[in-house]
């Protein structure tokens, strides 16, 4: 027996390739396989024997490593047989002396099956796995979030990730009802109004709005030509909603066309309402706060609220050295308002107070209502002339004319301030002073102004 | 955005930047295509280390590059391995540079001049494809069933390759002091990421970029590419103002790896 017998006989497909890709010997084993005569093919590129997909693998990166190594070993290739059919095969192959690549191909058409399987199963599983992770580890972080803002990045970050997006932007309902962008990569775009437009329409709409590459981008004016020039080809837009209530929009943007599967879409989706949770628990947890700082009634501080503001006015008045004043203010006469025009009058009246203190203090001075028809006003980094000045705008907006109430609201003003000689005087001492202060100015003969 | 804030040794470690060659003559910037490394330009190097000072780099997510730099968003598209050439060429402040793309890098290199022209003064584009996937009248060559079942044999066969892709040299004993700096990691790959950039390499399309090209252009074309046939590469020619075009006597997709002189003699006629 020679070695002509062992190429023709042996159980594999043996085959060598040219330096520029051509074959240039086949054994008859890979043409029995193949069902094709393959001595006239000799010459011809790989592609008459490789499906496209393997083409692709072979040129792209098996040559590259057969070039650098020298060696590939259990390459799997799929070859295409005379009838159109395909057949599996796992390659050794190695680069000669001369620089052809001689290659043993091994039919893997046995393994081939439960190979595929195999890889759909992990792939499968893999997804299954990583969608569980991205939506708990966005869950944990987000739990943890106590403001929008931070709920906004977290919720971004986790979107680009997990969609590997170029950029995420999150844009929020305000509290005015605004759309805002909170968090995520600012984007140059994000301001133009082409961009916006999935924006408004995920906003008003339950379904995500996805635009998979330019092409579809162009059904909407002007908006193709905003996504290239800002290098980008494709975004999904998903709202984030909660039992009907619009709170914001996720958008990720994606810098080539895409196909956006549906699971990816679930999952966002799914994010959105981690989201939406949490927000909805910040919206709550504020109210809350809110309630428990504020006056029902006016809006203003409570006394809880004044306290912990006057006592943080102090430690910085130390510090810094400056002065501040406080406040108070007690509405003349008011039991004579409830007395002849029931509650409901007298609230309005407090309620248009303190809208009048509101704007008659400076940006930065706190009001508080003390309880029944008094008001406490900290003035922080003034010296006593400027205190004045604020007491005096209270007391002269208080004295104006309130539609509906039949006879004139006046206050009585006390000022104290608090001072280097006084560093040591705590809290309700000073508001003591204050207090009396403005009986001081209700001695005086009312609506007027005293320091204590 | 925080990316452009890294240092100058921030970026050499992160795309694993070697330098060869005349640190004073015109710089030419090699970038290695799918699926390899910066490695793929040994044959080339030598020709041009006595006239020109010469940048190879890897891809991030390829050969010795940072892994833990591998952003996927980032890396979603060419753009972000645009933006890193172009830190680069900031980096090492180089001017008048040559940028020779193989394969899909010649697509990072026309993103990047698009995008900041004024360290570029020319493009070598060595088997360029903008788009792999045919679509309509267009012939990338490939259908999308094609680019899936390349992804199959991606993962398919990542098991084996982390067997294989162990550090062996061979071949490039003539020329010990280009082999040795880049023997480490030939090749290697992380197999979710050269799943990923298979996604972006081949379902990326960029021909409307082309026409945006105003740098001096070298389209290097081989005969028998079955990655970017020659009627793709006359397309991009086509779409690229004043370009060259030029048929090498060269086939396959690799001839910096096969035919290295054909090569070498364009580029540098090129570059007179």
């Amino acid at each position: 027996m020679n070695s002509n017998a062992l190429v023709r006989n042996a159980p594999c497909g043996l085959i060598a390739i040219s330096p520029d890709d051509r074959l240039v010997h086949a054994n008859s084993k890979l043409s029995e396989w193949l069902g094709i005569d393959l001595e006239p093919l000799m010459g011809s590129s790989l592609s008459s024997i490789l499906t496209p997909a393997s083409v692709l693998f072979y040129e792209t990166r098996m040559k590259q490593v057969l070039s650098m190594q020298r060696e590939a070993m259990e390459i799997a290739l799929t070859l295409k047989r005379g009838d159109g059919s395909e057949l599996p095969a796992l390659v050794n192959a190695s680069v000669g002396p001369d620089g052809v690549v001689y290659a043993a191909v091994f039919d893997a058409t046995g393994r081939h099956n439960f190979e595929r399987e195999l890889l759909r199963a992990r792939r499968e599983a893999e997804a299954a796995a990583e969608r569980v992770r991205i939506l708990q580890e966005a869950s944990v972080a987000l739990s943890v979030a106590q403001t929008d803002e931070s709920v906004a990045s977290q919720l971004a970050e986790r979107a680009r990730t997990a969609f590997a997006a170029a950029r995420v932007v999150v844009l929020l309902v305000d509290e005015r009802g605004d759309l805002r962008l909170v968090g995520g990569q600012d984007t140059d775009t994000a301001d133009t109004d082409a961009l916006w437009w999935p924006v408004d329409a995920a906003i008003t709409g339950a379904a995500p709005i996805i635009v998979e590459s330019l092409d579809e981008a162009a059904t909407h004016p002007g908006l193709a030509e905003k996504l290239h020039a800002a290098r980008l080809e494709a975004l999904t837009a998903t709202p984030i909603a909660h039992e009907g209530v619009d709170l914001g929009v996720l958008v990720c943007l994606f810098a080539r066309h895409r196909r956006m599967e549906p699971e990816a879409i679930e999952v966002q989706e799914a994010l959105a309402a981690i989201a939406a949770e949490v927000l909805i628990r910040l919206r709550l947890q504020r109210r809350l706060e809110h309630l428990a700082m504020h006056d029902q009634l006016t809006g203003l501080a409570n006394r809880t609220a004044m306290f912990e503001h006057v006592s943080q006015a102090m430690v910085d008045a130390r510090r810094t050295g400056r002065p501040f004043g406080l406040i108070f203010v007690d509405l003349d006469a008011f039991k004579r308002i409830n007395d002849e025009s029931g509650h409901v009058s007298g609230d309005r009246v407090l309620t248009e107070v303190a809208r009048r203190i509101r704007g008659a203090i400076r940006e930065g001075d706190l009001a508080g209502r003390h309880g029944g028809d008094e008001f406490v006003i900290a003035v922080r980094n003034v010296q006593a002339s400027e205190a004045e000045v604020v007491a005096e705008r209270v007391r002269a907006s208080i004295a104006e004319p309130i539609d509906g109430v039949g006879h004139p609201i006046t206050a009585s003003v006390g000022v104290a301030m608090y001072t280097a000689d006084r560093w040591d005087v705590p809290p309700d001492v000073l508001l003591d002073r204050a207090d009396a202060a403005m009986y001081s100015a209700k001695a005086a003969g009312r609506d007027a102004i005293r320091f204590g | 955005m925080a990316s452009w804030t890294l240092s100058v040794a921030e970026v050499r470690r992160r795309n694993n930047i070697n330098e060869f060659g005349n640190p004073v003559g015109r710089p030419i910037v090699f970038l290695h295509g799918f699926g390899c490394n910066q490695g793929v330009w040994r044959d080339i190097v030598p020709t041009f280390e006595p006239d020109h000072r010469i940048v190879l780099f890897d891809l991030v997510g390829a050969g010795g590059s940072d892994l833990s730099a591998y952003d996927p968003g980032k890396y979603d598209s060419l753009h972000g391995y645009a933006e890193d050439l172009l830190q680069i060429l900031e980096a090492l402040d180089l001017r008048d540079a040559v940028i020779v793309g193989h394969s899909v890098s010649s697509m990072i290199a026309v993103l990047a001049a698009n995008r900041d022209r004024s360290r570029i003064g020319g493009l070598v584009l060595l088997g360029p494809s903008p788009r792999y996937v045919n679509d309509g009248d267009y012939v990338g060559g490939f259908e999308q069933s094609d680019i899936d079942g390349l992804l199959d044999a991606l993962d398919l066969n990542y098991l084996t390759w982390s067997q294989q892709m162990a550090p062996v040299m061979a071949g490039n004993g003539d020329r010990p002091e280009v082999g040795m700096r880049l023997a480490d990691n030939f090749c290697a790959t992380d197999p979710k990421i050269a799943s990923h950039f298979a996604r972006v390499t081949f379902l990326s399309d960029h021909r409307r970029d082309l026409a945006e090209v105003t740098v001096p252009t070298l389209v290097l074309q081989c005969r028998d590419d079955a990655i970017a046939p020659t009627e793709v590469g006359e397309f991009v020619h086509r779409q690229i103002a004043g370009s060259h075009f030029e048929l090498l006597d060269a086939t396959g997709h690799c001839p910096n790896l096969s035919h290295p002189a054909a090569v070498s003699a364009s580029i540098a006629r090129f570059l007179r």
